[in-house]
């Protein structure tokens, strides 16, 4: 394959997996979330959202 | 490889049909992926907070069999 084929290929495929991480790990996150709703933590974190953004 | 107009861009060489319908269908699958999530998370928490207004400690009902999965949204 020629240089300038392969090289943005390569990256992409990096990409594509830099993606799935991070989709993975949200899922992770809100599963958790999900899970143990009825710790204090979460009853914490959920009341400090509302405040203000980004758990 | 450069293109001398945006109609030729647009055609990709007789293949635009293949090429912006494919990067159509990524875009459409990131989208869902990146949505459908932040969706969950905020339902989630909101939940959290609704329960707690309500009475504290929304819990699982009856308990029973936890199944393991919950697949999807």
């Amino acid at each position: 394959m020629p240089a300038e084929m392969w090289l943005p290929l390569a990256i992409n495929v990096l990409g594509v997996y830099c993606f799935f991480g991070a989709n993975l790990t949200g899922r992770l996150r809100v599963e958790i979330l999900e899970r143990e709703r009825g710790t204090q933590w979460v009853r914490e974190l959920a009341a400090g959202d509302a405040a203000g953004r980004t758990p | 490889m450069s293109f001398s107009s945006l109609g030729e861009f647009l055609a990709m060489g007789g293949h635009g049909l293949y090429v912006w319908l494919s990067y159509g269908a990524a875009a459409i699958m990131v989208a869902y992926n990146v949505v459908s999530v932040r969706l969950r998370e905020r339902r989630a928490l909101q939940d959290v907070r609704d329960a707690a207004r309500r009475g504290a400690a929304p819990g699982r009902p009856a308990n029973a069999v936890v199944s393991g999965d919950s697949n999807d949204s």
